[in-house]
């Protein structure tokens, strides 16, 4: 499954070529009904913001005791504009992938991304799992 | 100024203290309805693991006599890729002879199978867990031995849509029913 999203990042990363890109690197803490996560990835993007990425995330800790429960996801993500105001961009964010690597899951996101120099910026970001919601912090390295 | 934005948003994000209120998510079925709206999430491990609180709304009595033998639905889940009609598994619950009682409820390949497991206590906590195993759906009611429901041809790998309280059977809801459902990660 891994490979199979892997494939499809590079060939829709591929089909960017005739434009200018981005490839940024995040780092994320995301705070879920199933408990704090940490996150990383790696996303392609226009200069107009339009991408697409990999995501991994996972519980910093078990949720039971006595049980390896960290809710890890492996997923893509989509990165859509929707408008801009000063050195803060905001973005529709959604997730999708597999929960403890069966359970398909769909995560509807937005970020907001506040530059602060040419290579780093910080994000606030807003999503739902399991129908509550979750906040989340990032690091933004463009590449 | 930017940076100072930031600081703001993560001690907002992440330095609240946690909220004092109710941790039960109230689920009240409306009367004359069977369900309290649609609601979408998603399976996120091959274990579901809850507590119920039923109180005195949970006694009702059906219009048609039979009709008290109904199963209402608790909470569960399709299985992987499978309509819940086809592959599934819940909790289910009536009100008979005074008692309330737990049942598995699942669908196998199409076919409903039923098992009594217990009775509750209203007004009182009660812990309830449903695994899926390789082949088999197993129903842990607290306090109660577990009971097993072989599992359809299914895959692993999929959707598995959860499934919310549901009155009925046939009947709708004759007044007001809460459920207070706790589920833990």
């Amino acid at each position: 499954m891994k490979k199979l999203l892997i494939i499809f990042v590079l060939l829709v990363g591929a089909s960017f070529s005739g434009t200018a890109q981005t490839l940024t690197g995040q780092t994320y803490l995301q705070n879920t009904v199933m408990g704090l996560q940490k996150g990383i990835g790696l996303r392609i993007q226009t200069n107009k913001g339009l991408g697409i990425g990999l995501v991994h995330q996972s519980n910093l800790k078990s949720t039971k005791e006595g049980l390896n429960e960290k809710y890890p996801f492996y997923g893509i993500e989509t990165v859509v504009p929707l408008t801009k105001c000063g050195n803060m961009r905001f973005f529709l964010t959604p997730k999708a992938g597999f929960v403890n690597e069966d359970f398909f899951v769909l995560i509807p996101e937005v970020e907001t991304e506040i530059k602060i120099t040419e290579t780093f910026s910080a994000a606030i970001t807003a999503g739902i799992r399991a129908r509550e919601s979750a906040t989340g912090i990032k690091l933004l390295i463009h590449l | 100024m930017y940076k100072l934005l930031i600081i703001i948003i993560i001690t907002a994000l992440f330095s609240c203290e946690p909220a004092m209120e109710d941790p039960y998510e109230n689920f009240i079925i409306p009367a004359g309805k069977h369900d309290n709206g649609w609601k979408m999430q998603s399976l996120q491990s091959k274990t579901l693991d809850f507590s119920v609180i039923f109180d005195q709304s949970a006694i009702y009595e059906t219009i048609t006599e039979e009709n008290q033998h109904d199963i209402n639905k608790l909470m569960g889940f399709s299985d992987c890729n499978s309509m819940h009609h086809e592959n599934s598994a819940r909790f289910g619950w009536r009100w008979l002879n005074g008692k309330l009682e737990i049942h598995a409820y699942a669908y196998v390949n199409g076919e409903r199978i039923t098992t009594y497991i217990g009775d509750v206590t209203l007004n009182e906590p009660t812990g309830y867990q449903l695994q899926i195993t390789a082949d088999h759906y197993v129903f842990y009611l607290q306090g109660y031995e577990p009971v097993r429901i072989k599992r359809g041809a299914s895959c692993n790998k999929g959707l598995y849509y959860m499934l919310f309280p549901y009155f009925g059977g046939d009947e709708v809801a004759p007044h007001d029913i809460l459920i207070q459902i706790l589920t833990k990660y």
